[in-house]
């Protein structure tokens, strides 16, 4: 009786003194304490054999890093294992997705079918996709891509020739009214002074500079219409993969993993 | 051969401002500062010009006005990058606009035509804008 009574007691010693693996890394994952997350989880990667702990391991180390915004670091966790299973792939073109390398998600070979979505987003940001494209995909991916499809792009000629004719009319066309307006003003208010000294009181001197500063910034607001317009969609563009980013961040952009 | 010795002189002064007068005011040069800037200068002598002018009005003029750009670079300092990146006519013109998109309505358009908004100690929040 005494026998089994100490061997009960040692298996519950046991038990309590050596909890799992995982316990601790998983305590510092949920408190958000990635950094020394990532030195347990490496410890436990030191530790063991197991090729299938070790690619779990790996990748919550890339999850780790994902959450700490170093997607560079993440993507060389997940490039490690991108090819063992559909979810360690997501995690891997979630990561080149978010720091806007298109191109390369494009290069890659698409191992698992379910992973296509990320392909077909990249395609979209990288203006490389119509929208027949989305026709058999889920709900949300058409959602973006239709909401993509509806950005307007500006003509820099238009704006160049609008600014031309009525100065700052260019940057109101390139939704800038503030910098329209003060654009205006530039050229108006010494073009004014111009004519004061041109027809006014006669001022030879005068005249001249104020025309000269008239040209110059007649001339910054030619080029700031084109630049304006150039850059609109490519900006517009910015903003909306930063909305969703947010408003799909539980649905598409959350990384794969379990401990 | 005094217009030689002038252009010399002014050179070597430009070259001293370079070093001893900061990028910014304050201390931001040291975050903000671009090394790829110094890579692709526009090799012309004429840039001597408008950059000595510019020195001339951050030492002596801009220090009056105090703290009243919108933007970091401040619009001088970005004229100054543009000319050494773009050349003169190019980057005047840059500076031209970027002075007339220097105005109140400049941290309205942060996060949709300019990336973000910066805090930079001794001049506030300014909207970050590199040539």
């Amino acid at each position: 009786m005494k026998r089994y009574f100490i061997f009960i007691f040692f298996i519950f010693l046991f038990i309590k003194v050596l909890p799992n693996d995982y316990d601790f890394a998983k305590f510092l994952f949920e408190d958000k304490d990635y950094y020394r997350c990532i030195t347990e989880l490496k410890r436990q990667f030191f530790n063991t054999d197991d090729t299938k702990e070790k690619e779990k391991i790996t990748n919550l180390i890339g999850v780790s890093y994902f959450f700490m915004n170093d997607f560079n670091k993440a993507e060389e966790s997940f490039s490690k294992i991108k090819n063992i299973s559909p979810e360690y792939e997501k995690n891997y073109f979630l990561t080149l997705f978010l720091q806007k390398n298109f191109q390369k998600i494009l290069n890659e070979n698409l191992t698992y079918e379910e992973n296509r979505k990320y392909f077909l987003l990249s395609k979209l940001f990288f203006n490389k996709a119509k929208l027949e494209d989305f026709e058999n995909t889920d709900s949300e991916i058409k959602e973006i891509a239709q909401k993509y499809f509806k950005i307007k792009k500006k003509n820099p000629y238009l704006a160049l020739f609008l600014s031309a004719i009525l100065p700052g009319s260019g940057r109101f066309y390139s939704e800038r009214g503030g910098d329209g307006v003060f654009s205006f003003f530039t050229i108006a208010t010494p073009l004014v002074g111009a004519l004061y000294y041109k027809f006014v009181n006669e001022n030879r001197t005068n005249f001249i500079v104020t025309v000269s500063l008239a040209s110059i910034f007649y001339a910054g607001e030619l080029y700031g219409s084109y630049n304006s317009a150039k850059i609109y969609f490519e900006k517009k563009v910015g903003v909306y993969l930063n909305e969703i980013k947010n408003n799909y961040s539980d649905i598409l952009f959350q990384p794969y993993y379990s401990f | 051969m005094s217009l030689l010795i002038n252009l010399i002189l002014s050179t070597m002064l430009l070259s001293n401002f370079m070093v001893e007068v900061p990028f910014e005011k304050g201390d931001t040069q040291k975050i903000y500062y671009d090394e790829k800037y110094d890579k692709n200068l526009v090799d012309n002598s004429l840039n001597i010009i408008p950059l000595l002018g510019l020195r001339v009005y951050q030492k002596f003029i801009s220090p009056g006005q105090g703290e009243v750009c919108n933007f970091s670079p401040s619009c001088s300092n970005y004229m100054f990058k543009s000319i050494r990146k773009y050349g003169i006519v190019m980057g005047f013109i840059k500076g031209i606009d970027r002075l007339q998109r220097c105005n109140l309505s400049a941290k309205t358009y942060a996060y949709i035509f300019y990336d973000t908004i910066v805090f930079i100690e001794n001049r506030g929040y300014k909207v970050l804008d590199n040539p």
